[in-house]
């Protein structure tokens, strides 16, 4: 690239590789399975790769709906993954898994479950029928989820919640009221965790699988007739159409006031400033991601200036996009506070968040796009990475094609659009919703003080 | 709601132990290009004029846009003669004056301290090399700040602290096993220091700590990024006003930590926690007559045995053939190029006692290090082999081991040289090591309780 030498190196390396490519190389490409998955395929032949990752998401409602135990599947996901199936205990799934350099992962949100599995290609026989027992015949063994069970009792009974986490509960209780998600979110309810059932698991596995993916990607060393195979051996017969959670979603409810949780005991004071952000749609997310870097990303933005260098007032400041479900999206500003600076820092953080979003400084954007833009370069190149992208993309609503422009799209965000989403989409000052917790209330004379998470609903219109 | 991220025998963890930032990988183009350098081409190009610095590597990358430079000095906490944490500070207050050192601010700037060295980072655009280097070696030069920011930064390093280690239980219990395994030596210092010894910094002792501490004659400079060695050596060379040292430099190495033949063993409650642990930590002079590849290699080799899920494992007769062990951790860390730490910590399953978990434990361990089945040694090693093997982008693991090798004062070596060392690895040479950590030269165990049952 910068001498003749290495120019001429990097063009045989190329020509040559055209050698053990093939014109399918990251072609997306949809596919139906024999027994009738619809899935999302990019073969990867380039030379060394060997891997394939299938990536699926199921919607779900369970943590939607009332009288639904929220514990229960994240209890079952655990004991799908740890307790064996009917054939293989579960220290020989591990070895085999271990041995064929394989892996799986289960894991549920509010509205859905992401599933994923990765093999070598030459591995599929050995690999694809255990994972495919995983799945559909766990073999929920008692011991095995009363363990899993007990574990999660101690976690959430013990007396471990930091001052953060406790704010954090009381913002959900204010977001998502009290409702079925608020539960799953805050996981504070032990007895509903003593009395769930291991047939409580078996009925969210058998309810939360006869519904089809909304979502089923293949990556990696496999053409689309394996890839279906692959998915039919992984599924089984396919149930009904997936699910739409959205209904039973209600959108956040973030009110423009000041709410105090006030901890006597504890040593340190946190602040959260929260405002409503719009579902994703098109290009968005990245001019989002953009923009809370240009934000608070790195040691001269506008919020690290405002709080810490000017004030002098935290060792961090952070800020990102809090996904509460696929369609419910907000804005977080947070950090741990000098108790005697709170007021200050939370007026510095409306003030620098207001002048950011009314007149930002754009200069530093096309150096982040850039940044991005080799970001997403980089790690598309890896199999799975490349799955996950493709499957948020459709889960998304976008064109799974988008996969080849993601990393250009950073690079096309121009300042009008990155000034017109600030304006019309991200919240303006006087929408925003600011929780404190910590020993002193009076740091926020104006607040709603309350003692306990659960009192949250008081200080809400 | 749950978090298992500390538990490597948490199952929906994803076995697959990825070798360092193998995956993290390359872009498409850059990539390919990698794929067919070959393996001796993947490590970093040591230069050979080094300007004013001790060492210089680069790492060409064609899958950025912006160059990654990090400056490492061979100091860190276990150097600094003064009040615990100054080290912490100094790098504070340099880290203000390098990211400060230009018009443009120091968006994409970082600092660390180790136990072992100081680092800066700054990731500039490629044409800005030579005005990063330059920002660099400012950290060399008279460190200079205001009395108020010096003061306010003091603070924010208190804040920093009550960040990382308030609201955390075990916090002091990993102090305390530090001491016990250290005793009052260099090794045992913290970082980060404590709360009384934040309030006595001030800039004069910083000054004279960097004087002592930060040379670029001692200082090591990695540059990561769209570059060519040339055009390094070229911005090197265009450096004409190098900090001029003011002091002795204090010395790099550091004294061993003193010898402990009896176990420290303590049961305690801790306030705050829900679940019992076991804490078991050991140190460990280096191997004999094994190179350090070869060490690195047969620690890899026995952290795989131990969580393998065969019989001859640690964690198949704890977690699997009998519910004794609900979770088990544990690592083996290199001490500088002194030693080695191993930790291990776990919870028992209902109606185990600590006792029993640390007696099953101890008891599968030594049997583990005494005599590790040939078998479950060749099986791993295959697997581990099979990895360096399957590791798309070599390139970018031997960048991060560089950095790695620097923050921990380690030695380095190439992913290439560590396969080498693992295939050759034999059976003896592993049992050789693994015996070895059967002595430890001091070891610690601590039984911890809830408070509240």
């Amino acid at each position: 690239m910068y001498s003749p030498f290495r120019a001429a190196f990097v063009c045989i390396a190329l020509f040559s590789l055209t050698a053990c490519k093939d014109d399918t190389n990251r072609v997306i490409s949809q596919h139906t399975s024999t027994l009738g998955y619809e899935f999302t395929l990019m073969p990867i032949t380039e030379s060394r790769v060997t891997d394939v990752t299938i990536a699926a998401a199921w919607s779900s409602d369970w943590m939607l709906q009332t009288g639904r135990n929220e514990w229960v599947p994240g209890l079952g996901v655990d004991v799908m993954l740890t307790g064996g199936t009917t054939d293989l205990p579960p220290a020989d799934i591990a070895n085999l898994l271990e041995e064929k350099n394989s892996w799986g992962n289960i894991y549920v949100t509010s509205d859905y479950i992401y599933g994923e599995v990765e093999f070598p290609n030459n591995y599929a026989d050995d690999v694809l029928p255990v994972l495919a027992d995983l799945f559909q015949r766990p073999a929920f063994d008692q011991a095995w989820f009363d363990r899993i069970q007990s574990q999660r009792m101690e976690a959430a009974s013990g007396d471990e919640k930091t001052v953060g986490a406790l704010m954090w509960d009381a913002s959900r209780v204010a977001l998502l009221g009290n409702t079925p998600q608020l539960a799953f979110q805050n996981g504070t309810d032990t007895d509903a965790l003593r009395s769930a059932t291991l047939d409580d698991v078996k009925t969210w596995h058998s309810a939360s699988f006869a519904y089809r993916p909304a979502a089923i990607v293949v990556t990696g060393a496999i053409d689309a007739q394996a890839a279906g195979d692959a998915i039919d051996q992984l599924f089984a017969a396919p149930g009904a159409a997936p699910l739409d959670p959205k209904p039973l979603l209600s959108p956040l409810d973030i009110q423009a006031t000041t709410i105090f949780l006030h901890l006597p005991e504890v040593e340190k004071s946190t602040i959260g400033v929260i405002g409503l952000l719009p579902p994703i749609t098109d290009n968005s997310a990245g001019v989002d991601m953009l923009a809370i870097n240009l934000f608070g990303g790195g040691a001269d933005s506008p919020l690290f200036t405002a709080i810490r260098t000017d004030l002098g007032a935290t060792y961090r400041m952070g800020v990102e996009i809090a996904p509460y479900s696929r369609s419910q999206r907000a804005l977080v500003i947070s950090g741990e506070i000098e108790t005697d600076k709170m007021a200050d820092a939370r007026d510095a953080i409306i003030t620098s968040y207001t002048a950011f979003r009314t007149a930002p400084d754009l200069r530093p954007m096309p150096d982040f796009a850039a940044r991005f833009a080799d970001s997403v370069r980089q790690d598309n190149v890896s199999v799975s990475s490349s799955a996950f992208t493709i499957r948020e993309l459709m889960l998304q609503g976008r064109d799974p094609q988008d996969y080849h422009v993601l990393a250009s799209d950073f690079e096309a965000i121009t300042e009008v659009q990155m000034q017109a989403r600030l304006t019309n989409a991200f919240p303006a000052s006087n929408t925003l919703m600011v929780f404190g917790a910590g020993p002193d209330a009076s740091v926020f004379p104006e607040a709603c003080v309350i003692t306990h998470p659960s009192q949250t609903t008081q200080c809400l219109d | 709601m749950t978090d298992g991220a500390a538990d490597r025998s948490t199952p929906n963890v994803t076995r697959r132990r990825i070798i360092a930032g193998g995956l993290m990988a390359a872009g498409a183009t850059a990539g390919l290009t990698h794929l067919w350098l070959g393996s001796n081409s993947d490590a970093p190009v040591a230069l050979r004029e080094t300007g004013g610095f001790k060492a210089v590597y680069v790492i060409a990358r064609d899958d950025q846009t912006n160059v990654d430079a990090a400056l490492f000095y061979p100091y860190g906490e276990r150097h600094n003669p003064m009040a615990e944490g100054l080290a912490h500070y100094l790098e504070h207050l340099v880290w203000n004056n390098v990211r400060t050192a230009g018009s443009d601010g120091g968006r994409h700037s970082n600092a660390l301290t180790s136990p072992n060295a100081t680092g800066y980072m700054l990731s500039r655009a490629r044409d800005d090399l030579p005005q990063t280097l330059r920002r660099l070696i400012a950290s060399a030069s008279p460190l200079q700040s205001s009395p108020d920011y010096a003061r306010q930064e003091r603070d924010i390093v208190r804040h920093e602290y009550d960040y990382r280690a308030l609201e955390k239980p075990m916090w002091s219990v990993w102090e305390d096993t530090d001491q016990a395994i250290f005793g009052d030596s260099a090794y045992a210092r913290r970082t980060l220091g404590t709360p009384a010894t934040i309030t006595t910094f001030d800039l004069a002792q910083a000054q004279a700590l960097h004087d002592q501490t930060h040379q670029l004659a001692q200082a090591t400079l990695i540059i990561k990024g769209p570059v060519t060695p040339a055009d390094v050596t070229r911005a090197i060379d265009a450096i004409d006003d190098w900090p001029i040292p003011r002091a002795a430099p204090l010395p790099v190495s550091v004294p061993q930590w003193a010898e402990r033949t009896e176990l420290n063993l303590a049961r305690s409650t801790v306030d705050g926690i829900s679940t019992p642990q076991l804490i078991l930590r050991q140190t460990h002079l280096g191997v004999p007559n094994l190179t350090w590849p070869q060490m690195i290699s047969a620690r890899d080799i026995l952290l795989g045995m131990m969580f393998s899920t065969q019989a001859g494992s640690l964690v198949r007769p704890l977690r699997y053939d009998a519910f004794t062990a609900r979770t088990i951790d544990a690592g083996l860390h290199t001490l500088s190029r002194n030693g080695l730490a191993f930790w291990l910590t776990a919870t028992p399953d209902q109606g185990i006692t600590l006792d029993t978990l640390y007696a099953e434990t101890s008891q599968h361990l030594t049997t583990l290090l005494t005599a590790p089945g040939a078998r479950l040694f060749d099986e791993i090693k295959d697997r581990l082999l099979a990895r360096y093997d399957s590791d798309l982008n070599p390139a970018d693991t031997n960048a991060h081991a560089l950095f790695d090798a620097y923050v921990q004062n380690a030695h380095f070596a190439t992913s290439a040289e560590l396969r080498a060392a693992t295939h050759a690895l034999s059976y003896a040479e592993f049992n050789t090591f693994t015996r070895h950590l059967t002595a430890p030269r001091s070891a610690a165990v601590r039984l911890i309780s809830p408070t509240k049952l």
